[in-house]
């Protein structure tokens, strides 16, 4: 790596949720991880687990009303560092489009639906790169036909519902990519296609993370798409990472019980017919809270009374990038010097040295 | 013994307009001449992509669906030519699982009325005959209280309590709802259940619950399923034969491991190589081949081969003239629909790199 | 936080005590969110959110006001409504009317009638006028909504024509406007209090049929229509037991609307004098109209029943936008 400060660093983000007469409910609660210049960052989980409100929080697309955002979002940007949680509106709006993208799962609702695709790629064109009339028009098509769509020119004119789900998701790509941001975030991109249509598309951002040295944060329920696509990983559960590790480590020494859990429940296309299902009992709504002890513990089959005693510490095992968040976690033969470390603040900083 | 057999299916929707007078212009052709059939006691898989007419070809057969063309045997009767006061009567044997576990279930009814409902439609539940001088209402209280057994044992059979049939949907989670549209269906004992998507809506450790309970019961109850869904992994896992779905038609049916050990069909082919696996190591080796483009509608299918659009592997002959017909194969098992298949599995026909989106060789 | 077991004594206390003891803490944390579901239906959630709305409570307050009085009026009213006992202090053309006082609260109206007496009684005339009209509408309106709403789920080809046919009687019916429709019942019928009634209430048939109808279908594509089908459950009874009470909460929601809106119609026809042709009949929008030729001498003799119209109205609404608002299922968990 060639700069010593990570491209984005987030350190205990949290966020809070008050309804009125309801109470507070905390969606993130603690999560750091840092993006790097051309890799993926995967944050995995399943729903209420936060991942969409973190990612929603960095883009600072959170209602103002009624939501509290705490922690850090160190950006490094050519002018220098900013803290995407403390930007103003207009700063981030700015940052928006031009240094940050966000690809959704839904493209439709995501797209204008009165305007002709080829205005939507201009005008983003027009606003952060000041480009004007054919030359935005051929620049707009270039995009189209980069990101996979034949016959580009055509396209311009037609508008999203004219496209099929997996066009317009790479048209959404397409306006994402424009200005070629250093940062991209996919909120589950891949969840509303087909099978086929998704493989497109997920080795098309692979594309752009390895030529282009975007740093793509991925988020998704999918442990497949995490396998293939991404280069660290952070299970999350009930708003905090309870795992996080590269990729290798990840799937071949899962520590927390809650990974261990969710890979037992794929069923894999490569198995062996027959093969037993081991999943996690119960659903997300068996929870405590983090501070009475360790959230997952209502579901967990090696939960002890140390779980129940306030939160867990994040514990760093093997060579320091596999960090887990659990009291007794499943032992692995190569599992050696537990260290527990004092802050999640220094785990950041050490896996920075590290790497 | 088959179970059910589904002969040349066809499911038409007529596309119409106008104002006060419908006209047909043209028709959708969402189920276009399918053929299977069903052991007893064996799960069958029916797996495909949006839009491939296996949702259709599941409530065809409980005639959800008009039928255009085609016949389903049922227990000795084809169902396609049944009025519909006997289909209605029927479908006490053929139960159905819903994508969404919310959505299927009626907000406004608690549990016990959601469970309730089958018995009370098909007259289910009390002893066979009543001794001599049983009033009307002790005849009453004894059909209530064996309905009332019915429900709890379905209950207790998917993991759920008594204290469930007071409360109402909304006060569940979405895998003990999942669990409540499964009950509905057993209260009924059906010979057979069609599972349309049970687990798509679901996360995914609730998935492999519900995949385990339908296995379970199968095993207690000698349940017999057909189980639809566009997840290939979750179809492969859980049924004994496969079929896949293109655009209306089965491209492809073998015993679950034969299918993926050696996908003949291009299109499962492709389909399988684009299903992720959670494992770096096998990601980062296998075969992936990208199709190029999207389904074409099935208001106007392609000729001859509907997948030769999209087809690495299509050749200049037959493919967009001539329908393939699905052929069984020397194994006796495995039936595909297509031309070359022999000439593609000996390696004689390479696929072309152009016609694809691209295709990556695996390594391992 | 309880006393935590140290490793030491980990050692001597039993497994099996130290499971329970583990299992007990487990429950006692979890337990703290409290398990709230205990078979509360769609209504009942709904109204224990509305008890919470600040805008649901005064809407309550209003109607539950003007109700108790319609109600009660004989009794709350002091005079009888129509007789003149004051009149010789009450002189019109000279310009000169009685306000407040000690004996008549609201002062008195052109003819020396007590105008506090005249309100409450009227208040009756009132409820009646909206609670009756919005029967008519719904009653009629729900009948042929609801016919051509199960012919369109249900009833296939031969349905979908019988709900064509209706809903264009009903268009015809919504292109009538509710004026001309009630001047033409009153031509028909003379002016009345009935004629005023059934004029409001007929001109709200289509609103209810075509919530009803578009309720219906998109209950009809539901999926749990579907499981009910799949079942072999009869049509009449999906119809009956899984569409309609599932459509119907808009319908409720708009009959506390139509509420607010008939009693301003009725005002609104009462005033033009398709009403009660009886003067002395106390309604409030009778009294409306009768107070016109004073308005510049005596403003508060419209002022009074105007407000009335105007707070009752703005109660229903109240009421039915927070009802409208705690069955959104958007804002169920």
């Amino acid at each position: 790596m060639s700069s010593s400060t990570p491209l984005l660093a987030v350190d205990e983000l949290s966020v809070a949720f008050h309804r009125r007469g309801a109470g507070e409910t905390r969606a993130v609660d603690g999560v750091s991880f840092t993006l790097e210049e051309g890799r993926v960052t995967g944050l995995v989980g399943e729903s209420g687990c936060g991942k969409s409100v973190t990612s929603l929080a960095l883009m600072g697309l959170l209602p103002d009303r009624g939501v509290e955002v705490g922690g850090s979002a160190v950006m490094r940007l050519p002018e220098g560092e900013v803290d995407l949680l403390r930007l103003s509106r207009r700063r981030l709006r700015d940052l928006r489009g031009s240094q940050l993208a966000m690809i959704f799962q839904d493209p439709l609702s995501s797209l204008n639906p009165v305007v002709p695709i080829g205005r939507q790629v201009t005008e983003i064109l027009k606003r952060h790169r000041g480009m004007r009339g054919s030359a935005a028009r051929k620049e707009a098509a270039d995009l189209l036909y980069r990101v996979g769509i034949p016959d580009p020119t055509r396209r311009l004119n037609e508008y999203p519902h004219q496209l099929s789900g997996g066009m317009r998701q790479r048209a959404l790509i397409a306006m994402a990519v424009a200005c070629k941001p250093r940062l991209m975030i996919a909120d589950e991109p891949t969840t509303a296609l087909d099978v086929t249509i998704q493989a497109q598309i997920l080795e098309l951002l692979k594309d752009l993370v390895t030529e282009e040295g975007t740093a793509l944060l991925m988020i998704t329920h999918d442990l497949g798409v995490v396998a293939g696509l991404c280069d660290d990983i952070n299970v999350l559960y009930a708003g905090r990472a309870v795992e996080t590790a590269p990729r290798r480590p990840l799937f071949a020494d899962p520590t927390h019980p809650y990974t261990v859990g969710l890979l037992g429940s794929v069923p894999r296309l490569d198995a062996p017919r027959g093969e037993p299902l081991t999943p996690v009992r119960g659903s997300v709504n068996d929870n405590i809270a983090w501070t009475d002890g360790c959230a997952f513990a209502p579901r967990c089959d090696h939960y002890t009374m140390e779980c129940l005693q306030g939160p867990p510490p994040l514990v760093r095992t093997g060579d320091g990038t596999h960090i887990h968040r659990c009291v007794n976690p499943i032992d692995h033969a190569d599992v050696v010097d537990q260290t527990v470390l004092e802050s999640p603040a220094v785990v950041g900083e050490d896996e920075e040295e590290r790497e | 013994m088959s179970l059910l057999e589904i002969k040349d299916l066809k499911v038409h929707f007529p596309i119409r307009r106008g104002v006060l007078i419908d006209r047909t212009i043209g028709h959708v052709r969402a189920v276009d001449g399918v053929s299977l059939s069903i052991t007893k006691g064996q799960t069958y898989g029916l797996v495909g992509e949006s839009g491939c007419g296996k949702t259709t070809l599941g409530r065809a057969v409980l005639r959800l669906n008009e039928i255009t063309e085609g016949e389903v045997w049922f227990g000795g009767r084809d169902l396609a030519g049944l009025d519909s006061e006997s289909m209605r009567r029927e479908r006490a044997n053929l139960q159905m699982v819903f994508q969404d576990p919310l959505g299927s279930l009626n907000p406004r009814q608690n549990v016990g009325a959601i469970l309730m409902e089958g018995l009370q439609t098909h007259g289910i539940g009390g002893p066979e005959e009543f001794p001599e001088g049983t009033s009307a209402k002790e005849r009453h209280r004894a059909v209530e209280e064996d309905r009332k057994k019915r429900v709890v044992d379905a209950l207790e059979r998917v993991g759920l309590s008594a204290k469930a049939l007071k409360r109402y949907p909304h006060e569940f989670s979405g895998g003990q709802r999942q669990r409540i549209g499964i009950a509905r269906a057993l209260v009924l004992q059906p010979d057979l259940i069609i599972c349309d998507e049970p687990v798509s809506a679901l996360d995914v450790s609730i998935q492999a619950q519900v995949l385990n309970l339908l296995e379970e019961l199968q095993e207690e109850m000698g349940l017999t399923y057909l189980v639809i869904a566009h997840d290939l992994a979750v179809v492969r896992h859980v049924s004994d034969v496969v079929g896949v779905m293109y655009l209306g038609s089965l491209v492809e049916e073998a015993t679950s491991d034969e299918l993926y050990e050696t996908p003949m069909h291009p299109y499962t082919r492709s389909l399988m190589s684009a299903v992720p696996v959670p494992d770096p190591t096998v990601e980062d080796s296998r075969e992936r081949i990208l199709l190029a483009g999207d389904l074409p509608s099935p208001a106007n299918p392609p000729a001859g081969c509907r997948f030769h659009t999209r087809c690495p592997w299509r050749q200049e002959e037959l493919c967009d003239t001539e329908r393939p017909e699905l052929r069984t194969l020397k194994s006796g098992t495995h039936r595909v629909a297509c031309h070359y298949v022999e000439q593609i599995l000996s390696g004689e026909i390479q696929p072309s790199e152009e016609r694809a989106e691209r295709i990556l060789h695996g390594t391992g | 936080m309880p006393t935590t077991p140290s490793s030491q004594s980990d050692e001597k206390i039993p497994f099996h005590q130290r499971k329970a003891a583990k299992v007990d803490r487990l429950a006692e944390l979890m337990g703290d969110r409290g398990d709230d579901g205990h078979g509360a239906g769609i209504w009942r959630e709904a109204f224990a959110r509305m008890r919470r709305s600040p805008m649901a409570i005064t809407g309550a307050v209003i109607v539950a006001v003007f109700i108790v009085v319609a109600l009660f009026s004989p009794l709350i009213a002091p005079y009888s409504p129509t007789s003149q006992a004051w009149g010789n202090e009450v002189f019109p053309n000279r310009n000169e009317f009685v306000g407040p006082r000690g004996e008549n609260w609201l002062g008195l109206d052109h003819l020396g009638r007590d105008m506090f007496s005249r309100m409450v009684i009227g208040a009756r005339q009132t409820l009646m006028v909206g609670v009756v009209a919005t029967l008519v509408g719904f009653l009629f309106g729900a009948l042929l909504g609801g016919t051509a709403g199960a012919c369109s789920v249900l009833g296939g080809r031969w349905g979908r024509q019988v709900d064509n046919v209706v809903m264009r009687v009903i268009d015809m019916m919504l292109a009538l406007p509710t004026l001309l429709l009630a001047v033409t019942v009153a031509a028909l019928v003379g002016p009345s209090l009935t004629t005023v009634m059934l004029a409001v209430g007929i001109a709200q048939i289509p609103i209810f049929a075509r919530l009803l109808r578009g309720a219906m279908i998109s209950q009809g594509n539901r999926e749990y229509v579907l499981a009910a089908q799949a079942m072999g459950v009869r049509k009449r009874k999906i119809a009956l037991t899984h569409i309609l009470p599932n459509s119907m909460g808009p319908v409720i929601v708009q009959s506390t609307l139509t509420l607010a809106t008939a009693i301003i119609d009725a005002a609104a026809l009462s005033y033009l004098g398709l009403g009660n042709p009886d003067a002395n009949f106390p309604e409030w929008g009778t009294m409306l109209s009768e107070a016109q030729r004073f308005l510049s001498s005596a403003p508060s003799l419209a002022v009074y029943p105007a407000l009335g119209i105007i707070i009752t109205a703005l109660g229903f609404t109240l009421l039915g936008e927070s009802l409208r608002e705690a069955l959104d299922p958007k804002l169920r968990k």
